[in-house]
C-alpha cells in the first residue's frame, strides 16, 4: 500500500485572513504539509486556535488557501489540486467523493432527518427508493431513534442532530472524509457507534482526516497524528 | 459541467452616458452615479457563467444592480453594452443580438421568471389555471384538454390544491401566489429559471416551504437557476455558488459557503458580519 500515491497530499498550506474593518491580518496556517492514504485515519492535533478546523475548511474549500497545494487523487486517478480547482468542479466532488462533518448541521428547517440524508444520495444518482433505504440504515447505524427519522432535525437535541450529520456523511460513502469533532456532543453508547462507522469507512478504503477532542478516540482510531501549530511546520 | 448561460461585460446606463461613466462608478468609488455626466450606471460590466443544473446566487443590497440584471436577462429593458450567450444542445443564441420576436420566443419557452411581487408575474384576476394556460398558449401549445391537465399537474407539483385551480390568485395567500408563479414559470419546462427575491415579504415558515419547493424542483427537473436575493439564508440553502454585487458591479464570487465564511472583499465582510 505504501507504494501507492496518497489519496491526499497537502504541501505548504497557508491561510491568512484579512479583516478589513479592523485593518488586521490573522495567520491561521503558515505552511502545513502532510498526507492521508486511502484506508487510513489521520488525526490533527494541536491546542485550540492552532488552525485544525482551518485545515479541514481549506480542503473542503470553504476557505480559499493563500498558498500551497492540496493534491487529491479522485476515483479516476487524475490528480487534482483542490487549492485551485474551479468551483463547479469542487461542487461536483463534494457530491461524489468528499464529505465534511462539522459540529453543526446545516439543513433546511422543514426537511425530515430522512430527507436530509437521502437528498445528497439522490444527487449522486441513486433512485429515490434506494436512497431512502440507504438513508434509513445510515440513520439507524448512527443510533437515531426510529421515531425521529421522519421529523425535522430542528427539533432534535444536539446529540441527535449530530447523528443525522454523521449519517449523511457515512451514507454517501465518500472516498475522503473530513471530521471536525464528530463525537463531541454524543453519549458513550452513540460514540461507540460512531467509532464503528469510522472504522467501517476505513475498512472500505476511505481516507479519513479528523479532529478529535477526545484522547480515547485518537488512541483507538488514529493510524497517525499530524500536529498543527498555527504558523509552524507539522511534525 | 457545461455552461448554459454566459454573460460578459453586461452594462446598463440610465441617462445619456459619457466615456468615463464606467471607470468613475462602482464599488471602488462608492457610487453608481457618474460624477461627470450624472448618469446612473445600474450595471457595470457584469460577467457570470451559469452551468447546466446549477443554482447560482446573486446577493446585494437594494441598488446593487441585481434586479437590473434580471430585467435585462428577461428583455424587460435593453443593455447598454455586453453579451449574453445561451447554449442549446445544438446551437448558441446570442440573446441581445437576435431580434425582438426571437427574444419573445426565447422568453416564452426557454426562460421562467418568478418575481418578488406576484403582480408582475401573474394576472391576479384570472384563474390560477388560466395564468398557466396563458404561458402555454404563448408557446403555442393550445389544445384545451392539454392546457387543463398540464395546469393541474403543475399546480399539484408546486403544492397548490387542484381544487383551487379555477380561482383567481388574488384570493390566495402570498406563499400560495408564489407557488402559482413558480408553476407558471415551469409550464414550458424552461432550462433556465430566474428567481428575483421570491421569498421576500413571506412569513419565515412559508419562506422555508418555498425554498424547499425550489430545491425539490431543481432536483427533479435539473433546471438551472439564477437566484437573486438580499437574504444570505436563501443563498445558503439554495445556491452552490454566489456572486456579491454592489454599486452595479460584482465585487466577489465564490462557493456559497466560502462567501459566507471566508469573504475577501470589505463589502462582503460587512454584509456577512451584519447578518450574524
Amino acid at each position: 500500500m505504501s507504494g501507492d500515491p496518497p489519496l491526499l497530499e497537502v504541501a505548504g498550506l497557508e491561510k491568512t485572513f484579512t479583516i478589513h474593518a479592523r485593518g488586521r491580518r490573522v495567520v491561521a496556517l503558515g505552511g502545513l504539509s502532510f498526507t492521508v492514504r486511502a484506508g487510513e485515519i489521520v488525526a490533527l492535533l494541536g491546542p485550540s486556535g492552532a488552525g485544525k478546523s482551518s485545515v479541514l475548511k481549506c480542503i473542503w474549500r470553504t476557505y480559499r488557501p493563500d498558498a500551497g497545494a492540496i493534491r487529491y487523487r479522485p476515483a479516476d486517478e487524475c490528480i487534482l489540486d483542490l487549492a485551485t480547482l474551479p468551483e463547479p468542479e469542487i461542487v461536483a466532488l463534494r457530491v461524489r467523493e468528499l464529505a465534511f462533518v462539522t459540529q453543526f448541521l446545516h439543513a433546511l428547517p422543514r426537511l425530515s432527518a430522512l430527507e436530509v440524508v437521502a437528498r445528497p444520495l439522490r444527487r449522486q444518482g441513486l433512485p429515490r427508493a434506494l436512497a431512502e433505504e440507504r438513508a434509513r440504515s445510515a440513520l439507524a447505524a448512527s443510533g437515531l431513534p426510529e421515531r425521529l427519522v421522519d421529523l425535522p432535525p430542528a427539533t432534535f437535541s444536539g446529540g441527535e442532530r449530530q447523528r443525522v450529520n454523521l449519517a449523511r456523511a457515512f451514507a454517501a460513502e465518500p472516498r475522503l472524509l473530513l471530521l471536525d469533532e464528530p463525537t463531541a456532543s454524543l453519549d458513550p453508547a452513540s460514540r461507540e457507534r460512531v467509532f464503528a462507522q469510522i472504522m467501517a469507512a476505513r475498512a472500505r478504503g476511505a481516507g479519513i482526516l479528523a479532529i478529535f477532542h477526545d484522547p480515547e478516540a485518537i488512541e483507538r482510531l488514529a493510524d497517525r497524528v499530524v500536529e498543527v501549530r498555527g504558523t509552524a511546520e507539522a511534525a | 459541467m457545461s455552461p448554459l448561460l454566459e454573460v460578459t461585460g453586461l452594462t446598463r446606463i440610465h441617462g445619456q452616458g459619457c466615456p468615463r461613466c464606467l471607470e468613475t462608478t462602482g464599488p471602488d468609488h462608492g457610487t453608481n452615479r457618474c460624477p461627470l455626466c450624472g448618469s446612473v450606471v445600474a450595471l457595470n460590466r457584469v460577467s457570470l457563467t451559469l452551468h447546466r443544473g446549477e443554482v447560482l446566487g446573486v446577493i446585494g443590497e437594494s441598488g446593487s444592480g441585481k434586479s437590473t440584471l434580471v430585467r435585462l436577462l428577461c428583455f424587460d429593458e435593453p443593455p447598454t453594452a455586453g453579451r449574453a450567450v445561451f447554449h442549446e444542445t445544438d446551437r448558441v443564441i446570442d440573446l441581445f443580438a437576435v431580434d425582438a420576436a426571437r427574444q419573445r420566443a426565447f422568453r416564452d419557452t426557454r426562460l421562467g421568471v418568478v418575481y418578488q411581487n406576484p403582480m408582475l408575474g401573474l394576472d391576479l384576476s384570472i384563474s390560477a389555471g388560466g395564468n398557466i394556460a396563458e404561458r402555454l398558449i404563448a408557446s403555442e401549445r393550445v389544445r384545451y384538454a392539454f392546457l387543463r391537465s398540464r395546469a393541474r399537474e403543475l399546480l399539484e407539483r408546486t403544492g397548490v390544491p387542484a381544487t383551487r385551480m379555477d380561482e383567481p390568485p388574488k384570493r390566495f395567500s402570498g406563499g400560495m401566489q408564489q407557488r402559482v408563479q413558480i408553476a407558471k414559470a415551469l409550464a414550458t419546462e424552461p432550462p433556465l429559471l430566474l428567481l428575483d427575491e421570491i421569498t421576500t415579504g413571506l412569513d419565515l415558515s412559508v419562506q422555508a416551504r418555498i425554498l424547499d419547493l425550489v430545491l425539490e424542483l431543481q432536483e427533479q427537473l435539473a433546471v438551472s437557476m439564477l437566484v437573486v436575493t438580499h437574504d444570505l439564508g436563501v443563498v445558503r440553502h439554495l445556491a452552490s455558488r454566489t456572486l456579491v454585487m454592489r454599486h452595479g458591479a460584482v465585487v466577489e464570487a465564490g462557493l456559497t459557503d466560502q462567501i459566507l465564511e471566508d469573504p475577501h472583499h470589505p463589502y462582503t465582510q460587512e454584509l456577512v458580519s451584519a447578518a450574524l
